[in-house]
């Protein structure tokens, strides 16, 4: 790749970023699918079109994604899985990413911050790109860039979720006791989520009367059926 | 054959009724409960809510969820009541241009009208899934209280949501006709009305087939819901008291309470105690937190003894304005759900010593009263009807400021009475007629109905020019006024428009909107 490929292409990145920043959604895919243009396996630009829910073609040497979906805190007596390690808010000596991507190391052309955040989406780590940024980003309201890529990985994330929760006509019902519940450690949102569960209202229903930020709502349910407490009627 | 709904639209709970093969049957909505609440609500995304689903986020969304619309329908804005509402209602309560109070909630503004129509729009699509066919027609009641611009509201509101109102009723009216109370009786009957929200008192006397209201008393902001409010303060406090949280001001926790409350309250109408259990109500450092608590139908009733001692004062206050001692009461009728509680019926059965009828559940009664309204009209039986009568006195304010009666209150509607007016000035060419409602012998202190200029009078010395005014009141209580100058026998064509009703263009106009948003929707 040339340098003035490279140096045009670290332009329409940020350019993007920028319009999705300003909610000019089609502005900043154009400027992405731009760079697919020039290196088609770009592949920060394939995550934020996709992010931004564009069907992007997958490459030959595309491997299958880790789990993405960030979890609560669950504990059983049996099977407590092992916590994720906390990411921290600053890492001022980044290792390289897996790659080797030259724009993620250019201590010049990238933020610290939002270069190890794209990092941990590259690597299947959407919630923890999304506290790091509310961690970090949130008392900035300048960092455009941070905050666009922020509302990207969202994006990412409530589309694995609905396909988690499925058809919102569906509807979720209680799988263990009163009980059993219990024994988890969830969070009262989640409890205020579950005591709204009555095996006849839907999803779509479910939150509308949540009120939450539907990203909240659908991960805490999302969350609800991976810990088998809920699960949903065909 | 068209079929007549009859519909109880209430503060709290609106109920929906028919009469199938001559017997009174009241209509489940899909959810299978036969009561739906009269609340409205418009969540983040912009979706409206109606009934059940709005009532489940009441509180998590409070400042967007209509509630209680009732008390306000009909009003001026600098009405007391009106105030009082603005005061306590988590919803935004503004000025309209009628000087009525209207609703805004997300981001739109709502006539209170409007929202009525929204509950009785469900009521009506209620019906029509339930019998599977288009419903037209319906009764619908409200207060013996209400007047005339509570009543025209009320029809408006029948009208925006689709649906020719037949006939108003007065509510204590619909529970006595349901209880089979027929022309053939002669009796003194006290229809004691504890519901979500208000609380209604109506001594009312039988004879000759008029059901005549001897007096009304109430408190509109005393119901069911203060005694859920008992129960959440209580589980609040143990709740902090073991855990040390106060759950005040999470608006989750709130809701949560509130309907595990409600639900444990109706429980101990049956049983003696009722189970509380809300799992990760709150959480702190050390985890989540569960809420547990073992009601008794002793501890509720000692939470709400007073509130419930304090409807028997109002009764006794209703008792001795009717002219009447406890003991003259031959019939004690139980309206509104809150009833239910043992605690409730055996002051009012202590109170008057004898039992209240319990044949018709008390939260369907006024409906079935309605639908068998609705029934005996569409068959036309109108021997069969029980009459009713305008709560209140109808006249015009008078020189000085005074009121002059022209209908007396408790006269068998409908009925027309005219009165001869005069001029009070010399070449006086036009007067000034102020319609009121009410029982004030200063005009200032009764309802304003309307007014209207009459002119073309001929100029002569005071007292000489006639005109002759003529008060109309239909079966439904509402109120029109015509005047006619006699010497010219030149008629005026006057409309009383109540203070505050909707003109026929905005009706129109809230009947499109509706039916845009309709279509959206699907």
């Amino acid at each position: 790749m040339s340098e003035l490929d490279a140096e045009e292409i670290r332009r329409l990145m940020a350019e993007g970023l920028d319009h999705y920043a300003l909610g000019q959604a089609d502005a900043a895919v154009a400027c992405w699918r731009r760079v697919l243009e020039i290196t088609p396996d770009h592949e920060e630009a394939r995550d934020y079109l996709r992010a931004a829910e564009v069907d992007v073609e997958p490459l030959a040497s595309e491997t299958p994604r880790a789990d993405e979906v960030g979890t609560l805190e669950l504990t059983t007596p049996a099977d407590a899985p092992p916590p994720a390690a906390p990411v921290e808010a600053t890492r001022p000596d980044l290792a390289p990413s897996e790659g080797g991507d030259p724009r993620i190391d250019d201590a010049d052309g990238r933020d610290p911050i939002l270069a190890e955040a794209v990092a941990l989406v590259r690597r299947g780590g959407l919630q923890e790109a999304i506290d790091l940024f509310e961690t970090v980003g949130a008392d900035d309201p300048d960092a455009l860039e941070l905050h666009a890529y922020c509302e990207l990985a969202r994006s990412r994330l409530v589309r694995v979720y609905r396909d988690r929760v499925g058809s919102v006509d569906r509807v979720p019902r209680l799988r263990i006791s009163h009980d059993e519940i219990l024994k988890f450690n969830l969070p009262a949102q989640a409890g205020f989520l579950l005591s709204l569960v009555d095996g006849a209202t839907p999803t779509r229903s479910l939150l509308d009367l949540a009120g939450m930020d539907p990203f909240e709502g659908l991960r805490a349910l999302s969350s609800l059926l991976d810990a088998g407490i809920l699960e949903v009627a065909a | 054959m068209s079929r007549v709904i009859g519909i109880d639209l209430g503060t709290t709970n609106s109920c929906v009724a028919i009469i199938e093969n001559g017997q009174p049957s009241v209509i489940p909505n899909a959810g299978g409960y036969k009561t739906t609440p009269s609340m409205f609500a418009v969540t983040q995304d912009g979706k409206r809510l109606v009934g059940h689903l709005a009532k489940r986020q009441a509180i998590t969304n409070s400042k967007h969820t209509i509630y209680a619309a009732k008390r306000l329908i009909g009003r001026r804005f600098d009405d007391g009541e009106v105030q009082r509402c603005i005061e306590l209602s988590p919803y935004s309560i503004v000025r309209g241009q009628n000087d009525d109070p209207r609703i805004e909630v997300g981001g739109k503004v709502f006539t209170v009208t409007e929202i009525s129509a929204v509950i009785l729009k469900e009521m009506k699509r209620v019906a029509e899934e339930y019998l599977g066919e288009p419903v037209r027609e319906a009764v619908v009641t409200v207060p013996a209280y209400f007047n005339d611009a509570q009543r025209q509201c009320t029809k408006d509101a029948g009208r925006i949501a689709g649906l020719e109102v037949l006939r108003i009723v007065n509510e204590p009216t619909a529970a006595a006709m349901s209880y089979g109370f027929g022309k053939n009786l002669d009796e003194k009957i006290a229809v004691y009305d504890l519901g979500g929200g208000t609380f209604d008192i109506s001594i009312l006397e039988l004879g000759d087939g008029v059901l005549e209201v001897l007096a009304t008393a109430g408190d509109t902001f005393l119901g069911g819901e203060d005694f859920d409010r008992r129960v959440v303060n209580h589980l609040i406090e143990s709740f902090q008291e073991t855990e040390g949280i106060d759950l005040r001001d999470d608006a989750m926790a709130l809701q949560r309470l509130k309907d595990a409350a409600e639900k444990a309250k109706c429980d101990l109408s049956q049983r003696e105690t009722a189970e509380i259990n809300l799992p990760f109500i709150a959480s702190d450092s050390n985890g989540p937190r569960h809420l547990s608590i073992e009601l008794t139908r002793n501890s509720l009733e000692g939470l709400v003894h007073d509130v419930v001692q304090g409807t028997l004062k109002t009764v006794e206050q209703c008792v001795k304005d009717a002219g009447l001692e406890p003991s003259a009461i031959d019939q004690v009728i139980l309206v509104g759900g809150q009833t239910r509680m043992p605690l409730v019926q055996q002051a009012v059965a202590d109170y008057f010593g004898k039992r209240p009828h319990k044949g018709v559940n008390p939260d369907e009664v006024v409906a079935v009263g309605a639908a068998i309204q609705g029934d005996v009209l569409v068959n036309k039986d109108e021997s069969m009807l029980l009459l009713d009568v305008t709560p209140l006195s109808l006249g015009i304010a008078t020189f000085g400021g005074h009121f002059a009666k022209l209908i007396e209150r408790n006269t068998t509607v409908p009925v027309r009475k005219s009165h001869i007016f005069t001029t009070t000035r010399d070449n006086q060419s036009a007067v000034k007629i102020r319609v009121l409602q009410g029982e004030s012998e200063q005009a200032i202190e009764n309802d304003l109905l309307g007014e209207f200029v009459l002119t073309g009078i001929r100029q002569a010395p005071k007292g000489e020019p006639e005109v002759e005014v003529a008060f109309d009141i239909d079966a439904n209580g509402i109120v029109s006024v015509a005047a006619r100058d006699l010497e010219t026998s030149k008629e005026q064509s006057i409309t009383v428009n109540a203070t505050g009703t909707l003109d026929e263009g905005e009706i129109q106009q809230i009947i499109e909107e509706n039916e845009l948003y309709e279509v959206a929707v699907k």
